[in-house]
């Protein structure tokens, strides 16, 4: 249904701009969006997604959110139960919440020396960053695969992102990871929609093609 | 396949004028992580205890007397508190945010000790494990360095 109304939309913008409240008073809602960037250099350009009832893109919200405590308890208080696995060593929530603060700010501050200097440390650029193909355990949803495999790292922070060139990112949302599969979860298995979502935007302004996309997680 | 540069002439077309917020933000937080750290803990503290005792913010916010956002702003770690404000919210909860207390603790004999010990010893063949102001024979096999004031043993090494 949601691709059937894409192509509605489309067509009706070919046709001529029709008033937004014909569109919402006909039940044709439709995912408005912009892109806002985040920083952009030679080497590297991190762009965002915001969506439409939002106060901020989606890069923003991810930091905010991930050094927000009332945020962070609520979410770990609502995840308990996959704290509580092996994997995690059944972590308490304060712990939870104490280590996400951590992780969030030596990963913001990675981050934010590229947006200063252009470069990461040793001219390290977002290619370098650890990030690896979703859905590594089915490969034949993605078309193409990212391989920049570094540490290996227990961090539960994602940042999800469409690479649309060599060095141009847009990042369609973030999550703190506690299952394997997105899909485990609704708030992940939400963020897979927003990456599709971002993915069907980029298209339609000609950014990727059907082939020469793939769907990057950038992680601690 | 587009150029690096197609690529970014067309998306010039459509970038929101505004960029965002988030490198603002970022320089905010790493200039004062040193406080934002603290208060990020004793928001930390007040949810949970709230939590554990099932009371709302709401509740908190009028058992002290101040507006609902007030209490918000509290919780998510990002408040410059005052002192008074966290006293005020340590005695309505009955718990500690912070504590500073040791730091005016009196304990004068061992500060005297450790301060103005009035003999030098070798650091290498004897380590001060204990600091005491009573040395009964009992307790030591040697006692050396005696330091005696109008008779009265004032310091001495004991083993």
């Amino acid at each position: 249904m949601g691709l059937n109304l894409l192509k509605f939309y489309r067509i009706i913008l070919l046709k001529g701009t029709l008033p937004e409240n014909y569109l919402l008073k006909n039940n044709l809602k439709v995912h408005f969006m912009k892109l806002v960037c985040i920083f952009a250099h030679e080497k590297n350009t991190l762009l965002s997604i915001q969506f439409d009832n939002n106060d901020s893109d989606e890069f923003s919200k991810a930091f905010n959110q991930w050094q927000d405590i009332e945020y962070l308890e609520q979410f770990f208080e609502e995840n308990k139960k996959d704290l509580q696995r092996e994997f995690y060593g059944n972590i308490s929530v304060e712990d939870a919440v104490a280590e996400t603060i951590e992780e969030s700010r030596d990963f913001e501050e990675f981050i934010r020396q590229i947006a200063i200097r252009g470069t990461g440390d040793n001219e390290s650029n977002l290619n370098n960053i650890v990030f690896k193909t979703l859905n590594n355990y089915e490969t034949t949803l993605i078309h193409q695969k990212s391989k920049a495999y570094g540490l290996v790292n227990k961090s539960w922070l994602r940042i999800y992102a469409i690479r649309i060139s060599a060095s141009i990112f847009v990042v369609s949302g973030s999550a703190i990871k506690l299952t394997l599969e997105m899909k485990d979860r609704e708030h992940t298995k939400e963020e897979l929609n927003k990456l599709k979502k971002t993915a069907q935007y980029l298209k339609n302004e000609g950014f990727i093609d059907e082939d020469d996309y793939g769907f990057i997680e950038i992680n601690n | 396949m587009k150029s690096q540069q197609e690529i970014l002439d067309k998306l010039n077309q459509i970038i929101a004028n505004e960029p965002s917020k988030w490198l603002e933000e970022a320089n905010y937080r790493f200039e004062n992580k040193a406080w934002l750290k603290k208060s990020q803990a004793i928001a930390l503290r007040i949810l949970r205890h709230i939590r554990a005792n099932s009371i709302s913010q709401k509740d908190l916010a009028e058992r002290l007397n101040v507006a609902p956002q007030q209490v918000n702003r509290w919780v998510k770690g990002s408040e410059n508190f005052t002192l008074e404000t966290i006293s005020k919210i340590e005695i309505v909860l009955g718990i500690q945010l912070i504590d500073v207390s040791d730091t005016l603790k009196k304990n004068e004999s061992s500060i005297s000790f450790k301060k103005e010990m009035p003999f030098e010893f070798d650091k290498n063949k004897i380590f001060i494990i204990e600091y005491t102001d009573k040395i009964s024979n009992s307790n030591y096999t040697e006692v050396t360095n005696c330091v005696t004031k109008d008779g009265n043993i004032m310091w001495a090494l004991a083993a």
